[in-house]
């Protein structure tokens, strides 16, 4: 918003000063740069504008930019820049080569996303992982009896800081044809986050609360790169370590809520707690070879060889942290000792089988092996009741998912005339899966591309491809039978063991029929005066799919032009229309003593989901609006536009939902004075408007929902105007 | 690793049995084209001599196409080996003796190589190729980008540079919005990561030279690729959610989306879409689940995810659910 045009004046900065000034001393040889210096105001304080730019507090805020490069006639060279120094979101970048020989890089740079700061909550504080109520604490069995909400409750701000730093060094000149690279990169994440925590052992009887939660991340990666290049092969050998700690194992939470029917008494207020776990510290480690083969003018190889290991051996939590309920079956093990290897070998070959006439084919293979032990783990329903037995459906087992993919993909190219292109291709993909419903799937996609230029002015393209999934038989029980205990699933009657409607089909395993379309026009009349049009289509079936998602649908178009009258002024605008339709239908039954009902079609229902988008952008560059003076004139609307549509058989009803969406515009003005050779002026100001409509949260509390307390963050409307004034030095 | 391919999988070998006459033409043509494989270089008097100099004196500072600024970079100090003797500009615009000695109304006729419409862009790739082929570029042959034509100069300037890596743009997210359209209006929906803000680029996920992903994806999936931000969601976990271990796109449109956290459709309907189990995750959501007329925990703060919180995956041992 802020941060963004400003990186377009400082490479413009960078480049006029730089050249002007070599041009001026006819001479390369002394350090070149600028110093950027800007203070501004922000209006008003608002979350979402400064979601990504750390811009969210109204009132004054400086920023500095700078950059030093070393004289460009030296053979060594360097650079140090800086970048939004004072604001949130600060980088600093250092390189130091020499041409041929070597090159290091450091960067460090600071990051925020700011989520909300609307919200609040009923603990005494948002930071730590042990959450506890204010003393005097009213509980109830639903919010409506709880008077603590009605009163002062402390606010949240969720928002995540990330610092990284990396450094990496490369040698270019290692004898016989070799280079080696070293990368590190050190990242902390830190904040706080809301999620939310439930109590409760059945679906009937849960009872929630947003939790606060800190988030204290540590990752490191260290890439090792070996690489050899001749005038026929390259062949690159690396390593590969990444790390990620969690400092916080779980979060832990006081029920607000006092005990209700199902639970046992000590899980609710004031003894009853619930804890999540939290992400677990996990590695990474992978090795690859990968190269290039030059085998004649005509024939080319490529492939690369990888193997991965993940790793998660983190100390399993109790099965509850409330120390009244009964344990009877102890862990079946300490930790997890999670393992997955990854293979992965991909090979290119490219063969031109004529001077018109190309061939490419890849073949791909990559098999995601899960090697974590299985058990049977009878688990505790939200911190609520005692242990059960190994013939109840507490008990389950857990299922290590992987898969096996292979892939051959074939293009024919062929250039006809001077400028016309065409390729047919064929895709061909096979996904073997051990734990789910559908054993195997295959995917074949036929594609076909044109393009061309008509005359000299105008290029256009056109892409069309259809593609048929189709897997072995669906067994929608499956994940349902291998999770549960033999005892169990023997205890229920033949025609209830299931847990999902059989005639469900998941979307990312079910056969599909997808057709998609594109075509793209380019006039380019002159240097000057460009215009360009997008056109895309793109329709999903499922046609064995009784229920879960039915189709889908995505047509859009986008349009940009542009024009440049060399010294005076240029103009652009982009545009494009975005529409996804979706319709999913399913089937509301309730539980297994009611069988017929998820077999009663009169309890179908069927939804209808079209999301709409406009985008339109423009922008008006003026060179010498008054003496030695640039204006930048700026406008942005993001526009969307959700709406559902709700069908139901007779035993069923609905009501409408408004229309959901969101708008957002901007306007932008930014001048830029040249005082001298050196010295600039530059004025940037702003005006963003941005309103959205979500029923999830529009109008609701704390106490909107009888079982679950909630954040009650608002959903954003603002309008924010900021300027911007800075001076700007180059040397 | 192909014949493994054929091995474990036989609708493959099928296919290639069907196809075993285009095989066998292109194995053939391979081979042959191996075995008699010569080297197509200019000869040597193609070359101009005195090169940069000779070069310069219409290229300098004052003249009509100046491109002596390259000298300062990596590119005007390492002669490379497409050109004998160490040569520089003819290094990447082939030999241009014919350059400088034939003229046709005025104007000298065109270099061997020029980096524009009139060159096919596979000759123009083949001059940088025969120095960048390794580390990030393995994959260039056979990628997106060369399929579809885009030379390396489309984005690349030696001599007029705008922006780090040499590149026509100042930042790379506006050079690769040029060509991706809708991507550009996808960046400005009301979930998407920080790429029109300028705290991301595009090069943070895609590698444009190349991989071995469709998506041109920096790592060897889009989970890997996920991971180098989101590590904490790489697991394994005690509980997984198989379509989560498989492919975050499943869920996600990183570009952006109209719906939080980047979802492809807004809960509890997406969820829906893989969960039909008795009551609440089957009921019939609509209207009547928001107020003013009812307050549905499916439906309204974060829905599904009040209580099935842990969606990346749990590694809780009462986490089956993903509630813990």
């Amino acid at each position: 918003m802020i941060t963004r045009p400003r990186i377009k004046t400082l490479y413009s900065i960078a480049i006029c000063a730089s050249s002007a000034l070599a041009i001026a001393d006819d001479s390369n040889s002394d350090v070149t740069g600028f110093v950027y210096v800007g203070s501004g105001y922000i209006t008003d304080s608002q979350f979402k504008f400064g979601e990504y730019n750390a811009l969210e507090e109204q009132g004054a805020y400086q920023v500095l930019d700078f950059r030093l490069t070393s004289p460009s006639v030296k053979q060594t060279q360097w650079s140090v820049t800086g970048e939004n120094i004072g604001l949130s979101v600060p980088r600093l970048e250092a390189t130091l080569s020499h041409a041929g020989n070597y090159g290091v890089y450091a960067e460090y740079s600071e990051f925020t996303h700011n989520r909300s700061n609307t919200g609040h909550t009923v603990f005494t504080s948002t930071d730590t992982s042990s959450l506890e109520l204010p003393s005097g604490w009213v509980a109830a069995n639903t919010t409506a009896g709880m008077s603590g909400l009605s009163g002062p409750l402390l606010s949240v701000k969720e928002s995540l800081e990330r610092k990284r730093l990396t450094l990496a060094y490369d040698w270019l000149s290692a004898p016989n044809n070799w280079s080696f690279d070293i990368a590190y990169m050190h990242e902390t994440k830190e904040g706080n986050r809301v999620r939310y925590g439930v109590i409760g052992n059945t679906g009937g009887n849960p009872r929630a609360a947003a939790l606060p939660t800190p988030v204290d991340f540590v990752f490191d990666e260290l890439r090792l790169q070996a690489s050899y290049q001749d005038s026929a092969y390259s062949a690159t050998l690396g390593y590969q370590f990444s790390q990620f700690e969690n400092d916080e194992r779980q979060q832990v939470w006081r029920n607000p809520f006092s005990a209700i029917n199902g639970w046992d008494a000590s899980a609710g207020y004031p003894s009853g707690q619930g804890a999540i776990a939290l992400e677990p510290d996990n590695q990474y480690q992978q090795i690859y070879l990968a190269g290039t083969a030059r085998l004649s003018p005509k024939t080319r190889l490529n492939g690369r060889l990888d193997y991965g290991l993940m790793q998660q051996d983190e100390t399993f939590l109790p099965y509850t942290i409330n120390p009244s309920l009964n344990i009877s079956s102890p862990l079946p093990r300490d930790s997890l000792e999670g393992e997955i290897a990854i293979t992965r070998a991909s090979l290119g070959f490219h063969h031109t089988l004529s001077q018109r006439l190309a061939l490419d084919i890849n073949a791909r293979y990559e098999n995601r092996e899960n090697k974590t032990p299985t058990d049977l783990f009878i688990y505790i329903g939200g911190d609520s009741q005692n242990q059960n037995n190994a013939a109840s459906n507490r008990a389950r087992y857990n299922i290590p998912f992987d898969f096996r993919e292979q892939e051959l993909d074939t293009n024919l190219r062929y250039r006809a005339g001077t400028s016309t292109n065409i390729r047919a291709s064929y895709q061909y993909r096979n996904t073997t899966r051990d734990a789910s419903e559908v054993r195997s799937l295959q995917q074949q996609t036929a594609g076909l591309a044109v393009s061309d230029w008509l005359g000299e002015q105008v290029q256009w393209r056109l892409e069309i491809s259809h593609e048929r999934r189709h897997g072995s038989r669906y067994q929608g029980e499956k994940y349902f039978l291998a999770s549960h205990t033999p005892a169990y699933i023997n205890s229920l009657p033949a025609d209830e063991r299931f847990e999902n409607l059989p005639a469900l089909r998941r979307y990312y395993l079910a056969d599909r029929h997808r057709n998609q379309g594109m075509v793209r026009v380019d006039w380019l009349p002159d240097d000057q005066f460009q215009v360009g049009l997008s056109l895309n289509r793109a329709v999903d079936d499922y046609p064995d799919t009784d229920f879960g998602l039915q189709s889908s649908r995505l047509r859009s178009a986008y349009l940009d032009m542009s024009y440049t009258q060399p010294e005076r002024f240029t103009w652009s605008v982009y545009a494009g229309h975005e529409v996804l339709q979706s319709r999913q239908t399913g089937r509301s039954f309730r539980g297994f003593a009611l069988v017929p009902e998820s077999q009663n079609p009169e309890r179908n229902w069927r939804h209808n989901n079209e999301d709409a988008v406009k985008t339109l952008g423009a922008e008006l560059e003026v060179n010498e609006i008054a003496p030695r003076t640039n204006m930048t004139l700026g406008y942005l609307l993001s526009h969307s536009k959700s709406l559902l549509e709700f069908g139901e058989g007779a035993l069923l009803s609905s009501e409408p939902l408004p229309d959901q969406g969101d708008k957002m515009m901007r306007l932008s003005l930014e001048l830029n004075h040249q005082y001298s050779a050196r010295i600039g002026i530059n004025l940037n100001l702003g005006y963003e408007k941005y309103n959205a409509r979500n029923y999830s949260t529009d109008g609701v509390t704390q106490s909107s929902l009888s079982s679950t307390i909630a954040l009650g963050n608002e959903t954003p409307n603002y309008s924010v105007h900021w300027f911007l004034l800075s001076l700007s030095y180059g040397f | 690793m192909f014949v493994c391919a054929l091995a474990i999988n036989p609708s493959v070998g099928v296919a290639v049995r069907r196809y075993r006459l285009l095989c066998v033409w292109v194995l053939c043509s391979t081979l042959s084209n191996i075995a008699v494989s010569k080297e197509n270089a200019a000869p040597a008097e193609a070359y101009a001599t005195g090169d940069p100099q000779v070069c310069l004196s219409c290229h300098g500072p004052n003249g009509p196409s100046p491109a002596h600024s390259i000298l300062t970079t990596p590119h005007g100090r390492a002669a490379s080996g497409n050109a004998p003797n160490e040569q520089l500009c003819q290094s990447c615009h082939g030999p241009s003796q014919e350059h400088l000695a034939r003229y046709s109304n005025g104007k000298p006729a065109p270099t061997a190589i020029g980096f524009n419409n009139r060159t096919p862009v596979a000759l123009q790739n083949a001059q940088c190729l025969a120095c960048h082929r390794k580390d990030n570029n393995t994959h260039w042959q056979g990628s997106a980008h060369e399929r579809a034509g885009v030379a390396c100069s489309s984005c690349h300037s030696l001599h007029n540079p705008q922006g780090k890596s040499l590149l026509t743009s100042p930042t790379e997210t506006e050079l690769c919005l040029g060509c991706h359209r809708e991507t550009r209006a996808q960046i400005h929906k009301t979930s998407a990561h920080p790429i029109a803000e300028g705290q991301m680029g595009c090069k943070e996920c895609h590698n444009p030279h190349g991989s071995s992903t469709d998506a041109l994806l920096l790592e060897n999936s889009v989970n890997d690729t996920c991971y180098r931000c989101h590590g904490e969601k790489r697991g394994p976990f005690l509980w997984e959610h198989a379509p989560v271990r498989e492919s975050c796109a499943n869920c996600h449109t990183p570009h952006g989306s109209v719906h939080q956290a980047m979802l492809r459709s807004r809960g509890p309907f997406l969820c829906q879409q893989c969960h039909l189990a008795p009551y609440h995750p089957s009921t019939n959501y609509s209207g009547a689940g928001t107020p003013p007329s009812g307050a549905s925990h499916s439906m309204l703060a974060r829905n599904c995810m009040n209580c099935h919180t842990q969606v990346h995956g749990s590694n809780h041992p009462s986490g089956i659910r993903l509630t813990r």
